[in-house]
């Protein structure tokens, strides 16, 4: 065993560069982050060193409204966007699976819309989404869709929506791409077989193409869920959490309460529960997994 | 082929540490030379949220080459950052003990970064100087804290009405509206299918507190009377405005740079805005015949806010004394005059303010923001400003979006009662 060691030591050597970087800019600022959260730190005290004041953090911002109407938001925005972005990219790849000229070309100029920086995208969309000048009012007017233009961002009812809207279409392209590939690894005599057996297109989805893309999707589910609960670019560009708290969501919150409120600690408390959260779900995934390999 | 792993790694690190070292070695050179051979060489560094481009920023420039050229002993080293930033990056300088040796900030924030240690006391210098008792009273106050000076006011600005004088001649209006109740009329008046008759901001940030909060100043209230009958009577007096379609409901999503392109466009009639969009209208629409006149009185009289930069000197700066020097050869008057001409800022010091010279005792436009100032308030509430605002805000938006004027300011004013001082 110590032989092993030795003989191994410098491949080990060579991991320090990246578990340095690891430990001073991913595990340094969690740890830190958790301390803080139970701390009284606020602008004032940023200079001498705050108290450690036990969970009050947590039951002062666990019982604000506020965070009741975040963390649903937060649900709600990752659960929707999640949803139609495989559902739309699934199809997309379904069709771009297919033999047709410029098929490459259209693979590729889909993946524009995930590539633009989300700053542009989201001032993009709130401009689309605009009450007086917006297209989306123009069209829908214009086909007498609705009578009145919608304002889309301006009001409680819509405006998450919006946001919903603009971040789907921004991951269609991303999943799409992931799927594609998954799609393309399949192989084709299980299809063959399928067929002989006399399997329609749907029996063919649901028995063949689902059960095998199955761990793939299972990996683009989890990342998804994880990228798309951290939204905060553009929420920030587009509404700012508003109106009132209509699109205000955990990380949007925890910027607030930090660089708004100057309540350094209270903000820690959101953070440590958006890390909760997703530390959550990646054990889901995991736990997941292993069942699978044990089968 | 583990000697050669070796070897390679040993390599690398004797590498790395010499690169680090060497730049060390050169740095340390450069500056003993420089003190060797011109005397004391200084730099200054300054931190400012002056966008490029804006007239501001020219007037932040002309300063600095200036000062350069009659001192070459010192230079500057200017850092940008867009308005937001700036008070995230003095909180991490802070925490990492890097900040710079000039901050300018906006007014309202000088006592919380104040009370937080960013700021050294002044005190002394500005008592030896002793100009301060030339500033307006409202400005200076926003840059003490318990009867220290953390900085010194270097231009004010305040909020008042424009108006497109073609847009009211054609509906017939002669006099300028002076009360709500006239206020409310001529918009009304001005109000029709294509143009609303009046634009403001009621967006999520402080630039929605900082336009509402005149008219709970106008009714006779103020944030320690927010759930009052007064100011709920401010609060209807913009949700019935916006339910009339005399606002657009879209203000919600305006910030005031928003604002000034609803006017420009003639959306807006009138438009509720500071005296920086001046040369901005005067360059980009000059077809636009347009005025300014004094926000409306309401049953509290009238009442406008103040706005304006400060300069502070960080604590523990490394060239303090020089800093000082700087900032109060800024303030002479032969200097701060031109330079806020060319900024097109207004002054905070009465004496130059009273000088005849200048464009605030000429231009028919700026001269209405002077005499608004008389009446601007500061927003000088304490340390927890910033989270009373975010309260304020969210009163403003719930208001717009037509919930009950009644219960959203009794709540806010809940809210806001244990932030005040």
């Amino acid at each position: 065993m110590y032989g092993q060691m030795r003989n191994k030591f410098p491949q080990y050597l060579f991991l320090i560069p990246a578990a340095l970087f690891v430990a001073m800019f991913m595990i340094y600022p969690i740890v830190y982050n958790v301390i803080v959260s139970f701390q009284d730190l606020t602008l004032m005290n940023l200079k001498s060193g705050a108290k450690f004041i036990g969970w009050d953090n947590y039951i002062n911002i666990l019982q604000t409204e506020r965070f009741g109407i975040a963390l649903k938001n937060t649900i709600i925005y990752t659960s929707a966007c999640i949803f139609f972005q495989v559902v739309i990219g699934y199809l997309m790849a379904a069709f771009l699976n297919q033999e047709f000229p410029f098929r490459n070309f259209f693979r590729s100029i889909m993946l524009l819309a995930w590539m633009t920086p989300l700053v542009i995208t989201g001032s993009l969309f709130k401009w689309l989404f605009d009450v007086d000048y917006g297209v989306f009012n123009y069209l829908l007017t214009t086909l007498q869709i609705v009578d009145e233009p919608i304002n889309w961002l301006g009001q409680q009812s819509t405006a998450l929506t919006a946001v919903i809207i603009t971040n789907v279409w921004i991951g269609i392209p991303f999943n799409m791409i992931l799927i594609l590939a998954a799609m393309q690894s399949l192989p084709k005599d299980v299809y063959e077989a399928a067929k002989v057996d006399g399997a329609n297109k749907f029996q063919t989805f649901l028995n063949v193409t689902l059960p095998l893309l199955r761990p793939q999707l299972m990996i683009i589910l989890v990342l998804g869920i994880i990228y798309t609960f951290k939204v905060f670019d553009i929420i920030l560009i587009m509404t700012g959490g508003g109106p009132v708290n209509a699109t205000q969501v955990l990380p949007f919150y925890g910027y607030e309460l930090a660089f708004v409120n100057f309540n350094f600690g209270e903000s820690g408390v959101i953070a440590t529960v958006i890390l909760f959260i997703l530390i959550c779900i990646a054990l889901l995934y995991l736990w997941m997994i292993k069942k699978e390999e044990a089968q | 082929m583990k000697k050669l792993v070796w070897m390679v790694l040993v390599g690398f690190l004797v590498l790395v540490i010499s690169a680090c070292s060497d730049s060390n070695g050169s740095g340390d050179e450069e500056t003993s030379g420089d003190e060797g051979s011109e005397g004391e060489q200084t730099t200054i560094k300054i931190w400012d949220y002056m966008e490029p481009g804006s007239s501001s920023d020219r007037e932040q420039e002309a300063l600095i080459e200036q000062y350069e050229e009659e001192n070459p002993n010192i230079t500057f080293e200017r850092t940008y950052m867009p308005f937001a930033d700036l008070k995230t990056k003095l909180l991490q300088g802070l925490g990492a003990g890097e900040l710079p040796d000039i901050v300018v900030i906006d007014n309202p924030d000088h006592q919380s970064f104040a009370q937080a240690g960013v700021f050294a006391d002044i005190t002394d210098k500005v008592e030896a100087w002793g100009e301060a008792d030339q500033y307006f009273e409202g400005p200076m106050a926003s840059a003490m804290l318990d009867g220290k000076y953390y900085g010194i006011p270097n231009n004010s600005n305040a909020l008042a009405i424009y108006y497109n004088k073609t847009m009211f001649e054609e509906a017939g209006i002669e006099e300028t509206p002076e009360t709500w109740e006239e206020f409310r009329s001529v918009a009304e008046q001005l109000t029709t299918d294509e143009v609303n008759g009046f634009a403001m901001s009621g967006v999520k940030s402080e630039e929605g507190t900082f336009q509402y909060l005149p008219y709970l100043w106008q009714a006779g209230a103020d944030l320690d009377s927010f759930g009052s009958e007064e100011a709920k009577n401010s609060m209807r007096f913009i949700q019935d405005m916006v339910n009339d379609g005399i606002i657009s409901s879209n203000m919600i999503n305006w910030d005031q740079s928003d604002v000034l392109v609803q006017f420009q466009n003639e959306e807006a009639a009138m438009m509720e805005n500071g005296p920086w969009q001046i040369p901005m209208l005067k360059e980009n629409s000059p077809d636009l015949d347009w005025g300014v006149f004094l926000m409306p009185a309401g049953e509290g009289g009238t009442a406008s806010i103040l706005g304006g930069e400060n300069w502070a000197i960080t604590e523990g700066a490394q060239a303090e004394d020089e800093a000082w020097d700087f900032i109060a050869w800024t303030q002479e008057p032969e200097i701060y005059g031109p330079m806020h001409e060319l900024g097109g800022r207004l002054p905070s010091r009465s004496d130059v303010a009273n000088d005849d010279q200048y464009n605030w005792a000429q231009d028919e436009h700026v001269k209405v923001f002077m005499e608004q100032l008389e009446s601007a308030k500061p927003r000088a509430y304490g340390t927890n400003y910033p989270e009373i605002s975010t309260h304020i805000q969210e009163a403003i938006q719930r208001a717009i979006a037509g919930e009950d004027v009644d219960t959203i300011m009794e709540n806010a004013a809940a809210d806001i009662e244990p932030l005040l001082p």
